[in-house]
């Protein structure tokens, strides 16, 4: 940042405490805060409160509809159709930081990349102990996205700029690519790796590209402009490429000719950030303003809608069991078709998450969980 | 045992802790982000509301903070979103959207001119030079990557600058 950037920096700081410290914070004690005191003392509609509520009421309507069924026409029990299954913490990893770490799985292990550290990390996909552990970059500057595929860890460096290809077994780097813009994120398919990149360190301007990289050789053999002005630049791999910036057309990219098969333009009317977005046999899947959506990749089609949520966006995966997302509080998974919910567990703040059979794991700042159903 | 031996404290006690510590800082912050106070006051509440259902999962006080901090952006990014659907609306049919607490005259000329600003770059920007975190700390509230946070805050500030600093002489020098 340049010198009278840095005086202004200054110069707003002192500005903005000015203004907040000034603002009229009405002193609420404690005990009227709490959220079903105060929402019947001030008598106002409150969220979280309120969310309980209707849930609560639902499951009540819900009992009522069961109780009246005539029970000698059912032998069977009750049953509950589209109940979310629960999920629980089997095994947690302490690692440190508080930047969540970003996750990939392939060849028997969960691998971990470490921002606050610069490490990544070989995870025992049960016990989530350490077996191996590289240094990538420098404390608070090193693995941004990573991915496995083709028998290797896929790492960006942000730190060095480049592409790292990590052999998991020894654990060592058996390529470096230096990128030509600083990286974004990393995905392995379709016989290549695909990266995203935008920006130099003396140029945030909006130049988003998409490369695609021999995974023998480091080469890179081809590169598309894309449009938008997001320094993060989401990809997603599935039957095909597809890729989005902020403000920008989704791309749906022929792995072959890089040429653009079909674009989807205003898919988040109204977001003022890049949405998250996934590719399966299904679909494409985007997080729009409050919902998940699914979209023909070809027509552009809205297919699939999923219940009114709180999306944070990006920690949003495709795996075989269904869609992941992290909404608000909770880590959901949707049914890939209907995107009706089908199971979730309570969450704090999620960062990346990824799956093996049986297991999803999740990225905490400093932990890692893995979760799975106990029944 | 002995019985002076005290009891670690609970969930409650610990929340009311936080809630002492943070609660005002969280309520400017929301303040900052969305420019309506009871908007705010209402934000910080549900943030609260949700660490106490959600404590199990909070790893320990130290990491609470950025919890409740990334609670409140998110509940301002939902009700932002929200005010831009009902405003897209407005536009879409031709009606004058009713007038709120968050006209921007109404507040001071920083304020108004972060207001301006995209909801990220605005959440850069308070968590930067507000709560005065490191772009490591910005990064872990938003979800986002620190890459992303520091070209944010840069272009952010451009932007501030020019509107608030607009003499060349001045800003660019």
């Amino acid at each position: 940042m340049s010198n009278s950037l840095d005086n202004f920096a200054a110069r707003l700081s002192t500005q903005l405490h000015e203004s907040l410290d000034a603002a009229p914070i009405a002193d609420v004690p404690w005990v009227a805060a709490r959220p079903s005191v105060g929402a019947r003392a001030r008598g106002r509609r409150r969220g979280a409160w309120m969310r309980a509520m209707m849930l609560a009421a639902a499951a009540a309507v819900i009992a009522v509809v069961v109780v009246a069924q005539p029970s000698s026409r059912h032998a069977s029990p009750p049953v509950t159709p589209g109940r979310p299954q629960a999920l629980t913490v089997l095994a947690t990893a302490a690692v440190g930081g508080t930047t969540p770490a970003s996750l990939a799985a392939g060849g028997g292990w969960v691998f971990a990349g470490l921002w606050d550290s610069g490490q990544l990390l070989r995870l025992d996909p049960t016990t989530l102990h350490t077996t191996a552990t590289l240094q990538i970059g420098t404390a608070g500057s090193g693995p941004l996205s990573i991915a496995y595929g083709n028998g290797a860890v896929w790492v960006l460096n942000f730190d060095d700029g480049r592409l790292w290809r990590v052999d998991p077994a020894t654990m060592t780097a058996s390529l470096k690519v230096q990128l030509p813009a600083q990286p974004s994120q990393v995905a392995v398919g379709d016989g290549a790796v695909w990266v995203t990149v935008c920006c130099t360190s003396s140029d945030t301007s909006t130049r988003q590209r998409l490369l695609r990289i021999n995974p023998e050789t480091g080469a890179i053999t081809g590169m598309r402009a894309v449009a938008g002005d997001g320094e993060t630049v989401p990809l997603a791999l599935g039957p095909e490429v597809v890729v989005t910036s902020q403000n920008g057309p989704i791309l749906v990219i022929d792995p072959n000719t890089m040429d653009v098969v079909s674009a989807l333009p205003d898919v988040c009317t109204g977001c003022d950030e890049t949405a998250g977005l996934v590719a399966g046999p299904e679909g494409l899947y985007v997080t729009s303003l409050s919902s998940v959506a699914r979209y023909d990749p070809h027509s552009g089609r809205l297919l699939a809608t999923s219940p009114a949520m709180s999306v944070v966006g990006m920690p949003l995966s495709v795996q075989s069991d269904g869609i992941w997302i992290a909404a608000g509080d909770r880590l959901l998974r949707l049914d890939p078709s209907s995107l009706a919910v089908t199971a979730q567990a309570p969450v704090a703040v999620t960062g990346h998450l990824v799956e093996l059979p049986h297991s999803i794991y999740v990225s905490f700042g400093g932990a890692i969980d893995r979760l799975g159903s106990t029944n | 045992m002995s019985d002076d031996v005290a009891e670690p404290p609970g969930r409650d006690e610990l929340v009311a802790v936080l809630y002492h510590r943070h609660r005002t800082e969280l309520v400017r912050l929301a303040y900052g982000l969305l420019g309506d106070l009871d908007g705010a006051e209402e934000i910080v509440q549900d943030a609260f509301a949700a660490l106490l259902s959600r404590w199990p999962s909070i790893r320990d006080i130290e990491s609470a903070p950025r919890y409740l901090r990334a609670a409140v952006v998110n509940g301002v990014r939902g009700r932002w979103r929200r005010r831009r659907v009902r405003e897209l609306a407005d536009k879409t049919l031709h009606r004058d959207p009713p007038a709120t607490e968050t006209d921007l005259v109404e507040r001071s000329v920083v304020l108004a001119a972060v207001g301006r600003l995209p909801m990220r770059k605005r959440a850069c920007v308070l968590l930067r030079y507000y709560l005065d975190l490191s772009e490591i700390e910005t990064a872990a509230v938003l979800g986002t990557s620190v890459g992303t946070v520091k070209s944010q805050t840069s272009k952010a500030l451009s932007q501030l600058a020019g509107l608030l600093e607009p003499e060349p002489s001045e800003v660019n020098r």
